[in-house]
């Protein structure tokens, strides 16, 4: 043993002499002397593209495909547009006597053109169907009385309806598929059997056809104008939005500029606001690092395609990358960004953009109007791998037409109010040179390639530290930034956005002075935490930011398709045994505010004008006696006549602050005779749970966007059943809540046209969802709490109205000289007076001035517990977002 | 002292079936007549008028009440207790290890004490004299409604508030609560206020203080503490930094800035001398510290439950989960390892790979897996139990396998076997007596593991559902907050008296079991 021991010393010098030769050597070998920074920076960044694997791929050009793709799409569009065009004449032709004669003629016309030469397998797919036409008693059929029960379809419909099935499973359609051309012309027939059919009853009936139930809105050419043909209004009601669904066949458009509307060739026939305040503060100095922690490493950097949609993503792309347009935080207008002028067509539908001369791509590209395209050729084509970007896409938009290379057209799928219809319209461009490698292997070879940018800050590749870090760093010559909306914003040279996988851990780093910023929102770092010698010194500084930014509806949504919960009164009853008051007087100690509605807090939107249930136990009895909850039990939970006992499960997940408060709900629910059974479930489980409707309440937040909430997810039938009638998972509609009034008020309010529309029936819903109470609202809170280090700056009014979180606002600067200072004072022992800044001036209601910015405390003073916290809720609401 | 042992045994055998049938509870005998819970509650089914659940409420206690019967009959027949020699030896020797021994008479104090039940723990009354009436609504099964004492509506009577009324004088009357008057799930105490009055130097101070005060103080218009009118920061007695004000419907009326004791700035519309300012209280919420007032003798946890009461209903679940899961692990552990032992072959293989299989599994990450998945609404005492013996049969199986494989081949056993007695015989009255030392010894530890199974899981968030009082929740919740020391200090003593009670217990029967008696234990 001793005589070994030497042995193995010398092997161990040996290993270790042989671990530094590596690190040894290079620094040998470096040339002595200064070094120049431009060729350091170029050396680190060919070491950081080898490390990260940039040049293991072979060049690729899709110049061919994506001429190739755009083409495609305008093939399918073409095909797409007959059906409009032929429900057009169709629409007019039934209006007319002998309709369908004429009807089914064009449509045997329609079947002729699109099983043209180019696409039919079956060449004589249109002459077998002209012949079953043929052979149709159409003629007869047509003027056929209805029968007194009105049920049976008219023969030839019935026949038609085959023979297209037939046929079109024949051309290669699939006319299960709602985009088809089948399945669209399949509805226009049923529209035209019914519109007839109503016509006919209520000729038979001798009365004038009038709306069905007697909420519903008056259709044109209702009982009160007798001098229109009924049956023309009908079916004119019928096809309204489809009517109008294209402008274009194309999707993809090249145009000249000549074809641009006359009174666009003159810049002074545009929009444009250049009026509104400015965003920065004058004070704002340039320069500086700013380092804040990410709680887990991206999976990727790109934008689209497999992971792309992960948290990272908004620190380097949505609050970073310009869009055509922006809306100004503070007063909610349209204002330039990429885009220096637009105009909206008269319906909304239409938006034109001019891009700005001076926009440039950080590598000093110029931005053209083919970056759109590109930008719209990795969202929908198969090659960007983006499931969501492609129903999206297809969803929303039906044209984009270039005109020059500064100017372009977006068409909507469907009109949005013309004030906001360019924020709809606004995209973000993707570099064509750039992305001119997108093919097969996309995913692999854009996984760590920093793109170019529009925005004030890029990504280097030797700032990608994989698993520990990922730099900003502020472009120099950034295009806007001496620009209005732009100057004095973006300041940072560097963000640094550092992995620390445990907040508690990060908490402690920050104390340390290595974040600058930290979220205080959470009692425990509010009340306790952050009352912390740092703060008392003055260090640390603290503030309170009122932002006006949709709430995040926190509160209990009720499933209707699982009992007892489809009884209104059970629901009513269940919205007054929660003891909401409490949870807000206890768990936030009094800082939170009831939500009033679904959808509430929005700029553009007053908030609807409701008091929510309170906690009432003997009106909760009352209303759960009249669903027949009448005799309780022994352990004081009520029964029904079958001896059933009003019990609930509620799905939560495990955190530990929602626990705490449902726990307590749950205890004020017994008070009512109530059983709620809290179904504590892992994060992922919960939310697959509440997707597929399995769940019966659950205590949930969704996160809104400005400007204008969307309820048809939330409240359209379309949206909780399928055709047959089983529960529609992964949608939004976890009440499963199915009625016609809702169908027809969402389908309202995505057909609005204006913002008066927008705002009537936005509050008409909101009521609509208070009385029939599947949603019982919980709480909101309407302001952000932040702790930062002295030597993060901010302005006189701390940070802008629609800033979900504060420091997304880049309005604040980083003041190196007061970092030396502080860092100075605290080795030193000196100390400020400590600060906290309460800045209400978007709080709305009975909002007074913001009051004295860095009221000095006594620094001397012990540790006391602050004013307010904000659990929960500060942060980005729950995952069952959609967006 | 044996027979009147016996006697209560007797009474409480016979006493438990006769309250039951009447609808009354008593404390812990009744429990035994609950059985039909464990088939958890069946989807929108009424448990107590269940088929089933009442059948097997019956069984169950009856089978108890059986057993306690006999078990009475046999301690009261006895005049002596008849020992053999070694046992009587090994029994002298538990006894003469001082600290195994006051364990044990410990852990005896202990489990009568939880048996006290609702006498100790509860939020109902044990006794209510309410106009000439007596009620007690802590014996029986269903609730009083808070109008039988004429107050509030259909809601469950809250026995605390009444005794609050009684003894202020607006109400006549007796309300007796038991020990620790709150439930120890479910039973949330709001904030608790302390009055602040201004001293001759202008300076705040706690009432009964002589210290000025530091933190945060409260206004409030009315006598409940539920509206505030202001929200003010003292340090060192002066109003320093921003004030809240806020109008009757508790939003914010606009803000006041102090610098010590001096308004210096002042929101519209506000006049800072407009509210007097009186009545200030001192605001403490949940964890609330110790306090005789409220009867919260350890303190709140963060939730408001309170700590005592939930140390003690932990105790009372985890007794309550020991009984099945010793009956099942030993019932299993021997016969499965006896088996193993006395058959060998092919019987023994099979198991011996089964027994492979199941400890390579992990058992808590299955029941993590298990708990996130099914969701904790499903997790209850029999789950878990039942969970925890599929896996913890194999430690006594396999100490009995190998002890059965070396008693088998002893004189004695071929002696029986050629005297014609069957396996059984040989197995249950021969094997089995001479391996019982390793059981017993296996005992304490066994209670131990179980112990800290339930205690780690909870800690972990994936134990037992919130009805169950937990000592692994309160423990994170501890440590969540340890600036509220009451919480994790006491229910870390507790833990750790209880294990070391058990590990004490264990330790002398180990060493009272020892076959080298000249070996001593220090």
């Amino acid at each position: 043993m001793t005589a070994a021991l030497p042995v193995r010393r010398l092997r161990l010098a040996g290993a270790a002499a042989l671990l530094l030769i590596p690190v040894l050597l290079p620094s040998a070998c470096r040339p002595t002397g200064s070094v120049d920074p431009a060729a350091a920076r170029q050396a680190a960044s060919e070491d950081a593209a080898r490390r990260l694997g940039y040049g293991q791929y072979a060049p690729y050009d899709n110049t061919r495909e994506r001429e190739q793709f755009y083409a495609r799409t305008n093939r399918e569009r073409a095909r797409e547009f007959s059906v409009p065009r032929l429900q057009r004449r169709l629409a007019a032709a039934a209006a007319n006597p002998g309709a369908l004669e004429r009807a089914v003629a064009v449509l045997g016309r329609w079947l002729d053109e699109t099983c043209g030469p180019e696409d039919a397998p079956h060449p004589d797919a249109a002459a077998r169907l002209d012949a079953a036409l043929a052979a149709a008693p159409v003629a007869d059929a047509a003027r056929q009385p209805a029968t007194a029960g009105g049920a049976a379809e008219p023969a030839e419909i019935v026949q038609l309806r085959r023979e297209l099935l037939e046929h079109g499973a024949e051309v290669g359609w699939n006319p299960a598929a709602m985009d088809s051309p089948v399945a669209a012309l399949r509805e226009t027939l049923g529209g035209v059997t019914s519109a007839l059919q109503e016509v006919r009853d209520s000729a038979a009936a001798g009365t004038a056809p009038s709306p069905a139930e007697a909420d519903s809105p008056p259709g044109p050419g209702s009982a009160g104008a007798p001098a229109r043909d009924p049956l023309l209004a009908a079916v004119e009601e019928k096809f309204a939005g489809a009517a109008q669904e294209y402008l274009t066949a194309e999707m993809f458009t090249r145009a000249t500029p000549d074809q641009l509307p006359a009174e666009l060739r003159d810049p002074a026939g545009w929009t444009t606001d250049w009026d509104q305040p400015e965003i920065g503060s004058d004070d704002a100095l340039k320069g500086g690092t700013y380092r804040e922690f990410i709680l887990d490493f991206p999976p990727t950097i790109r934008r689209t395609g497999p992971n792309s949609n992960n948290s990272f993503r908004s620190y380097h792309f949505d609050n970073i990358e310009l869009g055509c347009i922006g809306l100004h935080p503070n007063t909610g207008a349209i204002i330039p960004m990429l885009c220096d002028r637009w105009h909206t067509t008269p319906e909304g539908r239409t938006v034109f953009f001019h891009i700005d001369e001076r926009a440039t791509w950080s590598d000093g590209q110029p931005v053209v109007a083919e970056d759109f395209f590109t930008q719209v050729f990795l969202q929908m084509s198969p090659a960007g791998q983006h499931p969501f970007g492609m129903q999206f896409f297809r969803e929303q938009y039906t044209n984009f037409t270039i005109y020059d290379p500064r100017t372009f057209a977006v068409t909507m799928r469907v009109s949005r109010p013309v004030e906001l219809a360019p924020y709809y319209a606004s995209l973000t461009p993707s570099q064509t040179a750039f992305f001119s490698e997108v093919g097969p292997d996309f995913p692999e070879r854009y996984q760590w390639r920093p793109c170019p940018t529009t925005g004030a800050y890029e990504i280097r590749p030797e700032d990608i530290q994989l698993n520990h870090s990922i730099t900003l760093s502020r472009v120099q010559d950034w295009w806007r930034r001496d620009l209005k909306y732009s100057r004095n914003t973006y300041n940072a040279d560097r963000m640094e956005y550092r992995v620390v996988r445990d907040q508690n851990k990060a908490w402690e780093l920050f104390r340390n002075g290595e974040f600058e910023y930290f979220p205080v929102g959470l009692p425990e770092y509010w009340y306790d935490k952050s009352e912390m010698p740092a703060v008392f010194d003055g260090y640390v500084e603290r503030a309170v930011f009122y932002n006006v930014y949709p709430r995040v509806p926190w509160g209990l949504y009720l499933n209707c398709a699982r009992p007892p919960l489809d009884n209104r009164d059970v629901r009513i009853g269940i919205a007054f045994a929660c003891d909401w008051e409490q949870v807000i007087a206890q768990d936030f100690r009094g800082d939170a505010r009831r939500l009033p509605a679904f959808a509430t807090g929005y700029a553009l939107i007053p908030d609807t004008d409701i008091t929510p249930r309170p906690f009432d136990p003997t009106r909760a009895r009352e209303a759960f006696a009249r669903a027949g909850y009448t005799q309780p039990g022994s352990d004081g939970i009520l029964r029904n006549a079958a001896g059933q006992p009003l019990s609930v499960s509620l799905t939560l997940t495990m955190d530990e602050v929602r626990q705490r408060m449902m726990r307590r709900i749950a205890e004020s629910a017994r008070r009512a005779g109530l059983e709620i059974r809290l179904n504590v479930l892992d994060g992922t489980a919960a939310y697959r749970e509440v997707q597929e409707k399995k769940f019966q309440m659950t205590f949930t937040g969704w996160g809104f966007q400005p400007p204008v909430p969307d309820f048809y997810q939330y409240l359209n039938s379309s949206m909780a059943y399928e055709a047959n009638g089983t529960l529609k998972q992964n949608t939004n509609n976890v009440f499963s809540w199915r009625d016609p009034v809702s169908d027809r008020l969402t389908q309202r309010e995505r057909a609005a046209g204006s913002m008066q529309e927008v705002i009537a029936v936005t509050q008409e819903l909101n009521r609509y969802m208070d009385e029939q109470a599947m949603f019982i609202p919980g709480y909101m809170t309407d302001f952000a709490r932040v702790a930062y280090w002295r030597w993060m700056r901010w302005p006189e009014d701390f940070s802008v109205k629609a800033a979900y979180i504060p420091v997304e606002s880049f309005v604040w600067w980083i003041d190196e000289d007061r970092r030396h200072e502080t860092l100075e004072a605290r080795a030193a022992g000196r100390t400020f007076p400590e600060v906290l800044r309460v800045h209400d001036q978007y709080r709305q209601v009975a909002a007074g001035e913001p009051v004295a910015p860095d009221a000095p405390l006594d620094p001397a003073a012990a540790p006391s517990a602050g004013p307010a916290e904000v659990p929960a809720s500060s942060g980005p609401a729950s995952a069952a977002s959609v967006r | 002292m044996r027979r009147l042992l016996a006697l209560l045994l007797a009474l409480a055998a016979v006493a438990a079936p006769v309250a039951h049938g009447c609808g009354r509870l008593l404390p812990s005998i009744t429990w035994f007549y609950q059985a039909g819970r464990m088939l958890g509650s069946p989807e929108g089914r009424q448990i107590e008028n269940w088929g089933p659940a009442i059948a097997l409420n019956w069984v169950v206690g009856l089978a108890c009440s059986a057993a306690a019967l006999w078990l009475a009959w046999r301690v009261w027949g006895k005049r002596e207790l008849k020992l053999d020699p070694t046992t009587r030896r090994r029994l002298q020797r538990f006894r003469s290890i001082r600290r195994g021994w006051v364990s044990l008479w410990i852990v005896g104090g202990l489990v009568g004490f939880a048996c006290l039940d609702m006498l100790v723990v509860g939020k109902r009354a044990l006794a209510v004299q309410h106009e000439g009436h007596w009620y007690f609504p802590a014996f029986q099964r269903g609730q009083i409604a808070a109008s039988t004492f004429g107050a509030g509506g259909d809601e469950e009577a809250d026995y605390r508030l009444l005794r609050e009324e009684i003894r202020s004088g607006r109400r006549e009357g007796f309300v007796l609560l038991p020990l620790i008057p709150w439930n120890s799930t479910y039973d949330t105490d709001v904030q608790l206020n302390r009055p602040l009055r201004r001293g001759d130097d202008g300076l705040f101070r706690l009432v009964g203080r002589s210290e000025p005060y530091d933190g945060v103080m409260t206004a409030y218009a009315d006598d409940h503490f539920k509206l505030r009118t202001r929200e003010v920061r003292v340090r060192a007695g002066r109003m320093e930094g921003v004030e809240r004000r806020f109008d009757d419907q508790g939003e914010v009326l606009g803000f006041v800035t102090w610098v010590h004791g001096e308004a210096t700035a002042t929101g519209p519309g506000i006049d800072p001398a407009a509210v007097p300012a009186e009545n200030f209280q001192q605001t403490k919420y949940n964890p609330l510290p110790p306090s005789w007032q409220r009867r919260h003798y350890l303190g709140t946890n963060s939730g408001g439950w309170d700590v005592a009461a939930q140390l003690y209903g932990g105790l009372q679940v985890l007794l309550r989960g020991l009984v099945p899961f010793l009956l099942v692990t030993y019932a299993l552990g021997i016969a499965l390892g006896t088996a193993m032992g006395y058959f060998a072959g092919w019987f023994d293989l099979v198991s011996q790979r089964l027994i492979e299989i199941l400890s390579s599994v992990p058992l808590l990450l299955i029941i993590i897996i298990l708990s996130s998945q099914i969701g904790k609404e499903k997790m209850t005492i029999p789950v878990l139990v039942g969970l925890f013996c599929c896996f913890s049969w194999i430690g006594i199986a396999t100490y009995l396998r190998s002890m059965t494989y070396k008693e088998k081949t002893r004189d004695y056993v071929s002696a029986a076997r050629s005297l014609g007695a069957g396996t059984g015989r040989i197995l249950g009255t021969h094997i089995l007596p001479n391996v019982l030392a390793v059981l017993i010894t296996l005992v304490p530890f066994e209670i131990v593991g179980f112990s800290a199974f339930l205690t780690s899981l909870d800690f972990i968030g994936f134990g037992l559902q919130d009805s169950y009082p937990s000592w692994g929740r309160l423990l994170a919740d501890g440590t969540r907050n340890l600036a509220s020391p009451w919480i994790v200090s006491s229910v870390f003593v507790l833990l750790v008296v209880v294990l070391l009670l058990f590990t004490f217990i264990g330790e002398a029967l180990r060493e009272a079991y020892d076959p080298k008696k000249l070996s001593t234990y220090r």
